[in-house]
């Protein structure tokens, strides 16, 4: 590249031309001159003698112009027209480069959103917060965060916040928002303003319940009050409790926890509208997170010391809750190591592995650009032979496989900005506010070029060593003769490897998608077929105490007198649901009521008579709740076989049987239902109890509705009873399938994952292969002329120039489908019911593998086929 | 272009002289013009201005050096230099002119080559 810097001296350069062919005629006309010449005859004739100086100087001038620029664009119009002449060869290149350089731009971008790029507050690198180091987790309590805050030293202001779901009433249409309950110094700790009006801050706390104020996030100002500058000053309700609605939060602010999208932001000592949790009990660390700044000067170090010295003495003053507290600082936005550490291991993972399929990608287009190189051996022979030099030829090699890498450079980051567009609005799991705020930005678009770029001359670079050993006499006299050695080359051997590779990737996608089909229909202990679930929280429209059951049974009733409508339970939770409960329970016989004398730890759902009808449960025994079961009859419970398993040996001694609570309050086993799934699809059986809701009463309502045929038709009318019965109650309904999306989202996404990655390894096998084989077709193009000139059979001729590569596919996918049957164990931790001893998964692999492998060989075979030994041995 | 008579010079031979020049001592385009045109006792009718382009060639690609100075005439000059480079082409150049132009002897005169 030295004609970039003579791009900028050319003018020095020329002058000093001009300036120098001026010198030459003076000295010569000065020479003439001495010999007695007249000066205007040495003038005359010195022109004369130097010659037509404009075209010396244009002929000077030429040789500084940028030849290079001008050759290489020549370069780039033969490369584009070589390129063009093999559209097959041009597309598998770029289409196998977009891919992985696509791949790549997704995972940096993904890591880019989450671990490079900041949080979107001012001075974001100095904000941290606390954590606690025994659990990882970054829970305070009320009372200990005001002690962190005050009493510390660090810290510019010390913020807290609390995550919940609310109802928001803006006049007739109750919905549910997730807010952000904030300490009132928030927003001026985290040094953000206001896009509209203002925020809340500590000087409007007085006490619980002092501050009725509400900041809207920007974007559910947009979405759900139109932009309206007036909602200034507006009154909402949340969970009936009136909001003033004071300001909205700045564009691209969400909170400080990345992915959690909250709709709006109300003060924290306002938390008992919402939740149960006391201000005053320093066990309950109900607050999520407490973070701030760091003051100047003041070293992460200096602040850690800082804070173990305000928990030592939390824990010596009250031993009961706060003993043996250490913390460390932590960043927000992933809330410390608890979901950032799995989170970077995660994508460090995926960022090697799609590393891993970028370098493949290069190995397998070398190896094509090397066999296009074999074909054109005679091409480069001749050229050398009449004096192109080497650098000239490899130039032009560059020229395409760099043209290669932009294109498929373009093409992939095309396809993964689209991508990682559909990401950043895609809700994972629709009930929560979750959002991938994975946008490409500029460092997105480097890094993907750059890539392109580095792999381009990465592949680029293998078809060049052949080019460097071509020796054009050896090549004229003889042809690109075959050496066709046993040994196995390090291209074979990487070849071999991306195919157990890819075999494994595909076995094991089988294996996920099997599993994930057959946990789809499998017994979860309820039916998902026409079932609705209708979430109603009581408490967002203020119920309590005895309303509450009466109200439970009130909708119960209503909804049962709905056209359609087969039969409706309630529960204040569900199997599979959002959360659930669990308690400890005892043997009858069991005195000591402590933890570690009890049972079992089961899980309890509070549910109605109609229940297990409703939500399809299977009763196996005994009989399910009356609504005689009441506050003052008898305290009944239905079980699972697990849970009279645990208590009673076995169910069949488990009817009628009484077990204690940890209050020492005496339940007798009615009735006896299947066992279910009721937190993962994949976890192992777990005792659990069902209690009549009306014996132990919850605000928390979900109702399950059986429907005689599609249930989401029901959805308007169920909506409508409801909203009859209490125009401000939220209303959420989903089908019981929907429901299942959080419990579905590991499998599924790793089964997606795994697809993807089957799909690249298996298109990387097909171009490693196709690329082998389309080189050892070439290569031995004249020797398998000769062969069928000598009337060879096709099959000998294809087991001439396939033979190696098949041998090679066969060994590969052998050893990868014994792999991948190993690896499938780790994925049955992930995915339901994932087995590898799966006659159809097995025959999947078989079965792809060959096809794969058939695809790679299709177009080498009709080349090998094709081969008119005629026209070859007159080429020759 | 009547009497380009670098153009009756096979490429590359004009170079070559000049490096060969420059290779017994350092000079100016005038005096290297001079040089070649004694060394061949005039056979050689090179076009004086002709050696300029021949010149930013050897500069472009190294093998030469230039200087502004002042001659022993005491006139502003640009002396050319020949490079280590310049020394390295001009041997290769050398042997594969000699090559050449033996072939070309024994083609001419093939009954001298035989015996």
């Amino acid at each position: 590249m030295a004609w970039i810097p003579d791009i900028f001296r050319r003018r020095e350069i020329l002058n000093d031309l001009s300036e120098e062919m001026r010198l030459h005629m003076e000295e010569r006309a000065a020479q003439l001159i001495a010999e007695g010449m007249s000066a205007e005859e040495a003038d005359r004739r010195a022109r004369i003698a130097f010659g037509n100086r404009a075209i010396l100087e244009e002929r000077s001038h030429e040789v500084w112009q940028w030849p290079t620029m001008e050759s290489a664009w020549a370069d780039v119009r033969v490369a584009l027209r070589q390129l063009r002449r093999t559209p097959g060869f041009t597309v598998t290149a770029i289409f196998t480069l977009a891919l992985a350089i696509g791949a790549n731009a997704v995972v940096f971008s993904v890591m880019n959103a989450f671990i490079i790029r900041p949080l979107n507050v001012p001075d974001s690198q100095n904000l941290y917060g606390i954590a606690r180091t025994a659990s990882n987790d970054m829970g305070q309590s009320y009372p200990d965060y005001l002690d962190l805050r005050d009493r510390n030293h660090s810290f510019d202001d010390l913020a807290a916040y609390n995550i919940t779901e609310a109802g928001l009433d803006t006049g007739n249409n109750p919905t549910r928002v997730w807010i952000e309950e904030a300490s009132g110094n928030y927003f001026d700790a985290l040094k953000i303003h206001p896009y509209l009006g203002r925020f809340f801050h500590a000087a409007d706390e007085h006490g619980p319940e002092s501050a009725p104020y509400a900041v809207l996030s920007y974007a559910y100002w947009r979405s759900h009050f139109h932009n309206d500058g007036g909602v200034i000053g507006r009154v909402i309700r949340l969970n009936k409790h009136s909001f003033t609605i004071v300001g909205v939060a700045p564009q691209g602010f969400n909170g400080t926890l990345m992915v959690f999208i909250p709709d709006l932001f109300v003060p924290l000592v306002d938390h008992t509208f919402f939740g149960t949790d006391e201000f005053t009990d320093r066990s309950d660390r109900w607050l999520f997170m407490a973070m701030g700044h760091l003051k100047t000067g003041v070293t992460k170090a200096q602040a850690i010391g800082d804070i173990n010295s305000i928990a030592a003495d939390l824990a010596k003053t009250y031993p009961k809750d706060d003993a043996k507290t250490t913390f460390t600082l932590a960043q927000p936005s992933l809330y410390g190591d608890y979901v950032g550490r799995p989170i970077r291991e995660f994508l460090t993972g995926l960022l090697l592995l799609s590393g891993l399929i970028l370098l493949a990608a290069c190995a397998n287009l070398g190896s094509l650009f090397a066999a296009r190189a074999a074909d054109r051996s005679k091409e480069v022979a001749l050229r050398l032979a009449l004096g192109s030099s080497r650098k000239r030829i490899l130039r032009a090699l560059f020229t395409e496989s760099i043209l290669v890498s932009i294109a498929g450079g373009g093409v992939g980051l095309a396809g993964s900005v689209a991508l990682l567009n559909g990401l950043s609005t895609w809700r994972p799991i629709s009930r929560w506010p979750l959002q991938l705020n994975v946008n490409p930005d500029a460092r997105v678009y480097a890094v993907a070029v750059l890539l392109a770029l580095v792999s381009g001359f990465l592949f680029g670079a293998v078809a060049v060593k052949q080019v460097l050993r071509t020796n054009p006499y050896e090549v004229i006299k003889t042809g690109a003769g075959g050496r066709t050695g046993k040994r196995l080359t390090t291209r074979e051997i990487l070849l071999v490897t991306q195919i157990a590779i890819c075999a494994v990737l595909v076995t094991s996608s089988l294996v996920a998608i099997r599993g994930l089909a057959r946990s789809l229909h499998d017994d979860f202990g309820f039916d998902v077929q026409n079932r609705l679930l209708i979430g109603v929280d009581l408490g967002m429209a203020a119920y309590s105490g005895d309303r509450v059951p009466i109200m439970q049974k009130r909708m119960i009733e209503a909804l049962q007198t709905i056209p359609g409508v087969e039969a409706v339970g309630l529960a204040d939770n569900v199997p599979l649901g959002d959360s659930s409960n669990d308690a400890n329970v005892f043997t009858d016989d069991t005195q000591n009521l402590t933890a570690s004398k009890a049972a079992a730890d089961a899980t309890v759902f509070s549910v109605s008579p109609e229940y297990f009808r409703a939500s399809g449960t299977i009763l196996k025994q005994g009989r399910s709740f009356t609504w005689q079961d009441s506050k003052d009859a008898p305290p009944v419970a239905v079980v699972n076989g697990e849970f009279a398993r645990k208590l009673f040996g076995a169910p069949a001694n488990a009817m009628g049987r009484y077990f204690k609570e940890h209050d020492g309050k005496r339940v007798q086993v009615v009735g006896i239902v299947e066992d279910g799934k009721y937190s993962t699809l994949t976890e192992d059986p777990v005792p659990v109890m069902f209690l009549p809701i009306v014996q132990s009463p919850s605000v928390s309502s979900v109702l399950v509705v059986q429907s005689n045929g599609d249930p989401l038709r029901l959805a308007a009318a169920i909506r409508s009873k409801l909203h009859d019965m209490d125009s401000g109650l939220p209303v959420y309904i989903q089908t019981r399938l929907k429901s299942l999306d959080s419990v579905l989202f590991g499998p599924r996404m790793a089964t997606i994952s795994l697809g993807v990655l089957g799909i690249m390894g298996a298109m990387l096998s097909i171009t490693g292969i196709f690329g082998m084989a389309a080189y050892s077709v070439s290569r031995r193009l004249r020797e398998l002329g000769i062969r069928i000139a000598l009337g060879a059979k096709r099959k000998e001729v294809l087991q001439a120039a396939l033979g190696r590569a098949i041998r090679l596919l066969a060994f590969g996918s052998v050893a990868g489908l014994i792999l991948g049957v190993l690896a499938s164990r780790v994925l049955s931790f992930v995915v339901y019911e994932a087995t590898p001893r799966d006659p159809l998964v097995l025959a999947g692999v078989v079965l792809a593998m060959a096809l794969l492998g058939l695809v790679a060989t299709w177009i080498p075979a009709q080349r090998a086929l094709g081969v008119n030994p005629l026209v070859l041995l007159r080429e020759d | 272009m009547a009497n380009n008579a670098s153009r009756d010079l096979f490429p590359g031979a004009l170079e070559m002289m000049i490096l060969e020049s420059l290779r017994r001592q350092p000079a100016h385009g005038y005096a290297l013009v001079q040089h070649i045109q004694q060394r061949s006792k005039n056979m050689l009718q090179v076009e004086e201005g002709s050696l300029y382009p021949a010149l930013q060639r050897l500069l472009k690609t190294k093998l030469v050096k230039a200087e502004w100075g002042l001659s022993s005439t005491n006139r502003r000059v640009r002396t050319y230099q020949i490079t280590p480079a310049g020394l390295r082409h001009l041997e290769q150049q050398i042997s594969s002119f000699e090559r050449m132009f033996e072939g070309i002897t024994l083609v001419l005169n093939p009954g001298k080559a035989t015996n």
